[in-house]
């Protein structure tokens, strides 16, 4: 986990999404990371967010607001607390950075 | 390796002056071993395990394997071999009284450590209409004694113990090497497979009692035959259940099969990849089973569903 605390200034991106090899098992997904050569198993959420929504930066409202579809308020602090506990994980493995 | 000499052309005799001697050069599957065994009590069993075997000359081998008895203090060691590869130790002196384990495991051992242009599956593997079927499971699980009974039910044995396929193909290599029974197995084996070679019993080794059951002559002579994978089941013994035979998700089958590799992270990508053109072009179970009839019947008929 990232030492550093999540501010709601921080933006986050998906780092080098073409290192990612994806492996499609409806609904879920197989994902190799070639930096670290481990393998993860993740949902289509997590693929949309490294293949998509984070190709730009993008902060917390805006990730949420893409993920959700418009599906859940953004702005309730269960989801934001939920995706900061997912983008800190998806930090440690590598798949994202803050910018 | 083009050599048609195998082990059974050789007399017992000239077999056990070789091997004692500067040993023989056998084919094992994708491997060329050079063995040298001075255990004399070794040299009937391997000379009826390997006896289809075929004999190579003047070869580049892919290992050096050497058994022999340990007497550096004779009143302590006297009954202890030492098992060597390319003139190294990789373990402790073992008993004599375990010297076929010993070599078997040894050659095991090797195979593991040293073939990474395989990614190796830890799983029985068999061939029947000219499609694999894969049998990868934790020690235990009945994977070997599975494994021995369908080879005596119509099916061609690849290996009991190693899954290898070379990354970018979708071909399983045999390997056709002696089975090793683990303590109940063997009376299962000797009762479901009365015409079954199986080989003396080695008791208290660190496995239990062993007795190794010798692969089928149609297995060894077919052994430069490769096949594709068209079943993966995960199967497990489990004393008195019902059998059960259930397909499993593909996702779940990626993950069994990978976790179940001895050189995934090694090889990395190329694995992943393997692994996954593996799950996708395989139909995957998870077995569940007590009595080898039953399931040696019940996966007959998924090949022969498989089949068409």
């Amino acid at each position: 986990m990232s030492a550093k605390p999540v501010s709601s200034a921080n933006r986050w991106r998906s780092r080098a999404p073409d290192e990612i090899v994806w492996f499609d098992i409806a609904p879920d997904f197989v994902a190799f990371h070639r930096p670290s050569g481990k393998t993860h198993f993740l949902n289509a959420a997590s693929k949309l967010l490294l293949t998509d929504t984070l190709i730009e930066p993008a902060n917390l409202p805006s990730i949420l607001g893409a993920i959700s579809s418009g599906s859940v308020d953004e702005t309730v602090e269960d989801y934001q607390q939920q995706m900061i506990v997912m983008l800190e994980h998806f930090e440690s493995l590598g798949l994202v950075e803050r910018v | 390796m083009g050599n048609s000499q195998k082990v059974s052309d050789l007399s017992p005799q000239v077999f056990e002056s070789l091997l004692s001697g500067s040993g023989i050069s056998l084919q094992i599957g994708p491997f060329i071993a050079r063995v040298r065994v001075e255990v004399t009590s070794l040299i009937d069993p391997l000379y009826r395990f390997y006896h289809d075997h075929p004999l190579l000359a003047d070869e580049i081998h892919s290992f050096h394997l050497r058994l022999q008895p340990k007497r550096a203090f004779p009143r302590l060691y006297r009954h202890r071999v030492r098992f060597t590869v390319d003139g190294r130790k990789p373990h402790e002196d073992m008993p004599a009284a375990q010297a076929l384990p010993v070599f078997e495991w040894g050659l095991n051992l090797v195979i593991a450590l040293r073939s990474h242009s395989f990614l190796m599956l830890h799983s029985a593997v068999l061939e029947r209409n000219g499609q694999a079927l894969l049998l990868p499971a934790m020690p235990g699980h009945g994977k070997t004694t599975l494994c021995a009974g369908l080879s005596h039910r119509g099916w061609r044995t690849f290996s009991d113990e190693f899954g290898l396929i070379r990354p970018g193909s979708l071909e399983m290599i045999p390997v056709p090497r002696p089975m090793a029974l683990k303590n109940e197995s063997i009376d299962i084996i000797r009762d479901f497979a009365p015409d079954a070679f199986i080989g003396p019993v080695t008791r208290n080794t660190r496995k239990g009692t062993v007795a190794h059951v010798k692969p089928t002559a149609e297995s060894v002579a077919r052994q430069n035959e490769t096949a594709p994978v068209g079943m993966i089941v995960f199967p497990r013994w489990v004393k008195g259940a019902s059998l059960t035979l259930q397909p499993i998700s593909k996702a779940e089958s990626f993950m069994l099969l990978a976790t179940n590799a001895f050189n995934y992270e090694l090889l990395a990508e190329a694995a992943f990849l393997t692994v996954r053109d593996l799950v996708n072009g395989a139909d995957c179970y998870r077995l569940e089973y007590s009595g080898l009839d039953e399931a040696t019947a019940r996966l007959n008929e998924l090949a022969e569903a498989n089949r068409g």
